[in-house]
């Protein structure tokens, strides 16, 4: 659609030095600011689970005070999808969007700097929100759990504060971050790609922008009480005064819930593009799997109340959020079985973004399991809030969002860098990442089942063994990461030169420019021909 | 779709921002009152 | 399965070498323990069920993916077959596959649907016994409205109670079996929620609701249980024990708590004036079990949410306004209305907390003094 860029003459002067990157308005660059912020970000919550898992090692209290504990928990819950997941599938499309679509940029290449340049000075109050109670006046740590559930919130000293500042930064990023998506994906589609051609990946980030700027908002507005609360003397969560602390539940989860497929959908975006071009075969069901997500993301929205059964709500509310949530399976399943009925009859070859697409469609299953069992409500009444929820989440989570992100970076790095990231390195990696996880994770099922609460620092010796398990699968998972690093750096200082189509089996418009894409790619708009290489098509 | 050149394509990418970010906004706003009636019908005790 | 597992985690912990103390002692599950009442029964039953249901559905697609990986490979020749999705299958798959779903889903929702009532729904047709359920930062607190019976429920620190540590209280909640007893739970400060795993009833502790929920014991035993909502530093240390006894018990074990208590409201009322040495040694007592999880042993408190005492204003100023926090609390704030002490137990404590850590004022607070000030 777009041929002014034809017309506009790109100086391909390409900055250098720190204004590069500071004042980078290149959807590349601040892409790559996204992934790299994402990546320490990861260092920094997984360093917090580490801690966690260590305390969790044996019973008794041996390095943490409780406190400082609980404050681990909050931080590693925020870090992770605020600071780690999210900024990942921003980077992610802010590279991958363009060139998918023909266009020069993002849509609006100024914002799209701002709402990068927000996430630093956010994750500095994060950081901070953590610190500040180890310094003199500094007050109690933030014990609250990432829900910031009132009253405990309330009786918080000075670091909710720059914990509710931290979280209307983010919320203003990534809803600045949404609208640029949308816009660039409305406006900016090469001439002749209609929306029900896009990659499916853009359709996944369509989505999950939309969610974003229906969600955080909720989520701002409450936290805002919180900080009104504490400070202003209102009581919109305080019993005593006439307030409800059950409201800011509502308000929490409301946005809580639709956040867990906006770190899943892009990820399922990725898998979309990853599993055809290793099964050699078209995307099966392209229009279903459009139907499914819009599917998922509309119920999704309505569902929020099945994380606290335990509330007292009356027995129609929870009839309904139960039948509520036993449905999304219905188009959870339908992509999963998308996905599996792409590999089917294909000709696979299992290159590392193949290796962990395989474990996502398996893993992620498992967990979605485990998720329609917390969905019924008596059940639940055991379930809830038990160390089962810990491991069901991180079950849909890694898998649905975290390995999904890998696939992506390991299946596009290439085309970033130029350069082939080593193969034999990589599927070390996920094999001892796969595993790893699986000891972390597995054990933390029947913990929860014989009784054991989530978020406490102490445990009777009844829940030892599982709990030495699952710490000394933490270990193991926790540093497969320091290879991912290694892998990465590697790759971009050098290594063997990627071709325009790096894979065999990809297609679409982003394998037509050159690995690495020029600074400026897509400024004349891509040719009729490049535009029926999709996966679609018999190929 | 037709062509544009960069001015109109400007214009229309900046119209479309801030109709999104008013809708943002507006759900922000309205946040408060609705969910004070959403919580109050289905807390009702059995 | 259930050795299998468990052999496993125990030759893992062997094989790495940590062998933690005292933990090859203790008994360890990988299912609900075996469920002590009618609604756990069937709770128990539906996560089963469900849970049978997803095993199956897990072979299913694992057999199918596994199948594909193995014989859908380029390495062993395998053509892709690029027509798939063109065949009726590819066509009609996307309404084959979500009926397929939810003829599983409607199977659950059904199952589940039918046990939710019974176990949601107080019923109201049968004669309840009424226990109220109180959280507090960090200890429970048991009323049994029909039988004027208090009980206060605190952990016992790891020295007293050794394997059974965070899972032994100082005071259990007894209850009768084949009564049908119904829990009204609130909380006093932040949010809490009871659970006790053979019971199988989880609910909320909500400042300012009343949550209830409803358990007819239905074999006699000792149930361990624990708090299940973060309730802040030492939410870790919230058991609650369960112990369920034949109703001639239970009615014996009330008579005694209420006999107990009569002894102590007279030695409270008795006309007797108590000497410094006295009321220090009971305030002692008294405060560190009552007052110490928030204020500390030490005085110290866990500012902001709990003050120190030691040196503060209330403890050190007027009697009278610090006996007024003490019996009405301290409305908006975590601090609880005491009033419910008998009026030795209320002088004892606030005689410890002027003169201990240094607060040495030498006040001496008679119980008759607190009488007069309610």
């Amino acid at each position: 659609m777009s041929t002014y860029a034809a017309e506009h003459h790109h100086d391909d002067h390409v900055p250098t030095g720190w204004r590069r990157w500071v004042f980078s308005t290149n959807h590349k660059d601040i892409g790559t600011l996204y992934l790299l912020f994402a990546l320490c970000m990861l260092f920094l919550g997984g360093a917090s689970a580490m801690l966690i898992r260590a305390e969790l090692f044996q019973p008794g209290i041996q390095l943490l005070h409780p406190d400082l504990y609980n404050n681990l928990v909050t931080n590693h819950a925020l870090i992770m999808i605020f600071g780690a997941v999210m900024p990942a599938a921003a980077g992610l499309a802010n590279w991958m969007i363009p060139l998918m679509i023909g266009a020069p940029d993002m849509a609006l290449p100024r914002m799209n700097n701002l709402s990068f340049w927000i996430l630093p000075a956010a994750a500095t109050m994060l950081i901070l929100s953590f610190v500040v109670p180890f310094f003199p006046g500094g007050g109690s740590q933030i014990n609250t759990g990432w829900t910031l559930y009132p009253p405990l919130s309330l009786q918080v000293g000075m670091s909710m504060d720059f914990l509710i500042f931290a979280i209307h930064l983010l919320g203003i990023s990534s809803v600045l971050a949404s609208i640029n998506i949308i816009v660039t994906l409305f406006n900016m589609r090469a001439p002749g790609m209609t929306l029900m051609q896009m990659p499916m990946f853009c359709w996944t980030w369509l989505v999950t922008a939309f969610l974003l700027i229906l969600v955080v908002p909720v989520l701002a507005g409450g936290v805002t009480m919180l900080l009104f609360d504490r400070h202003f003397g209102t009581s919109f969560f305080d019993a005593a005064g006439g307030g409800d602390p059950v409201l800011f539940q509502h308000l929490f989860w409301f946005f809580g819930h639709p956040e867990v497929y906006v770190l899943l959908l892009p990820s399922i975006g990725v898998l979309a593009h990853v599993i055809p071009t290793f099964s050699r075969k078209p995307l099966f069901g392209y229009k279903s799997m459009v139907g499914s997500m819009l599917a998922v993301a509309t119920i999704g929205m309505v569902v929020w109340a099945h994380h606290q059964y335990t509330i007292g709500m009356s027995l129609g509310a929870v009839t309904y959020f139960m039948i509520g949530t036993i449905i999304i399976s219905i188009p959870v399943g339908l992509m999963i079985f998308n996905f599996i009925a792409t590999m089917w009859r294909g000709s696979m070859t299992f290159e590392t973004p193949m290796l962990f697409a395989v474990a996502i469609i398996l893993m992620f299953t498992f967990g979605g399991l485990s998720g329609v069992m917390l969905a019924v409500v008596p059940a639940d009444m055991q379930y809830h809030d038990s160390m089962f929820v810990v491991a069901h989440f991180h079950y849909v989570l890694m898998p649905g969002a975290v390995f999904g992100l890998f696939a992506g970076v390991f299946y596009w790095l290439p085309k970033w860098t130029g350069h082939m990231y080593d193969e034999v390195l990589a599927k070390w990696f996920f094999w001892i990442n796969v595993i790893g996880f699986n000891i972390t994770f597995f054990p933390q099922h029947f913990l929860g089942l014989a009784g054991m609460p989530r978020r406490i620092v102490d445990y009777n010796v009844m829940f030892t063994e599982f709990n030495v398990v699952s710490s000394i699968g933490a270990i193991i998972f926790g540093l497969s990461h320091l290879l991912l690093l290694y892998i990465v750096i590697k790759t971009i200082r050098g290594g063997k030169k990627a071709d325009a189509k790096v894979w065999e089996g990809a297609h679409g418009l982003e394998w037509h420019l050159d690995s690495p894409p020029a600074f400026h790619s897509w400024s004349t708009a891509p040719k009729a021909i490049e535009l029926t290489d999709t996966y679609e098509k018999p190929q | 779709m037709k062509n544009l050149n960069e001015q109109q394509q400007k214009k229309k990418n900046t119209r479309l921002a801030i109709a999104l970010g008013a809708f943002a906004l507006l759900v922000l706003v309205t946040s408060f009152p609705f969910w004070q009636a959403v919580l109050v019908e289905i807390s009702k005790s059995n | 399965m259930r050795f299998l597992v468990s052999g496993l985690a125990r030759w893992v912990v062997l094989f790495v070498g940590f062998f933690g103390a005292g933990s090859v002692y203790a008994e360890y599950g990988v299912n609900f323990p075996e469920p002590a009442s009618g609604s756990a029964q069937e709770i128990y039953d539906i996560h089963m069920m469900t849970m049978r249901v997803s095993t199956l559905l897990l072979v299913i697609v694992f057999a199918i993916v596994f199948y594909s990986l193995y014989f859908h490979r380029k390495s062993r020749g395998y053509k892709a077959d690029q027509k798939f999705h063109d065949t009726w299958f590819g066509h009609w798959s996307w309404i084959i596959v979500p009926t397929l779903v939810l003829g599983v889903d409607l199977t659950i929702a059904n199952n589940a649907n039918a046990v939710l009532e019974k176990v949601w729904v107080v019923p109201d047709d049968k004669e309840l016994m009424d226990v109220k359920v109180t959280g507090h930062q960090w200890w429970w607190e048991f009323d049994y409205l029909d039988h004027g019976v208090k009980v206060e429920s605190r952990y016992v620190p790891k020295e007293d109670s050794g394997d059974l540590y965070l899972r032994e209280v100082d005071n259990r909640l007894v209850l009768p079996v084949g009564t049908n007893i119904r829990f009204l739970h609130t909380s006093a400060d932040v949010l809490h929620a009871f659970w006790v795993p053979e019971l199988a009833v989880k609910k909320d502790a909500i400042p300012g609701y009343v949550t209830e929920t409803w358990v007819e014991i239905t074999r006699e035993g000792v149930f361990r249980g624990q708090c299940a909502e973060l309730c802040g530093t030492w939410h870790a240390r919230m058991p609650i024990v369960v112990e369920a006894v034949p109703k001639e018990q239970f009615l014996a074990w009330i008579d005694e708590r209420n006999a107990a208590k009569a002894a102590a409201a007279a030695e409270a009322s008795a006309d007797k004036t108590w000497t410094m040495e006295e009321l220090m040694a009971k305030g002692e007592e008294l405060y560190n079990t009552k007052c110490g999880a928030c204020h500390q042993v030490t005085g110290i408190g866990l500012p902001p949410a709990f003050p120190p005492l030691k040196g503060s204003a209330i403890a050190t100023g007027p009697i009278d306004a610090h006996l007024d926090i003490v019996i009405k609390g301290q409305p908006g704030t975590a601090m609880m209305a005491w009033g419910g002490l008998n009026d030795l137990e209320i002088a004892a404590i606030v005689t410890y907390e002027r003169n201990a850590w240094g607060n040495n004022t030498g006040d001496l607070v008679q119980p008759a003094d607190v009488k007069q000030h309610r």
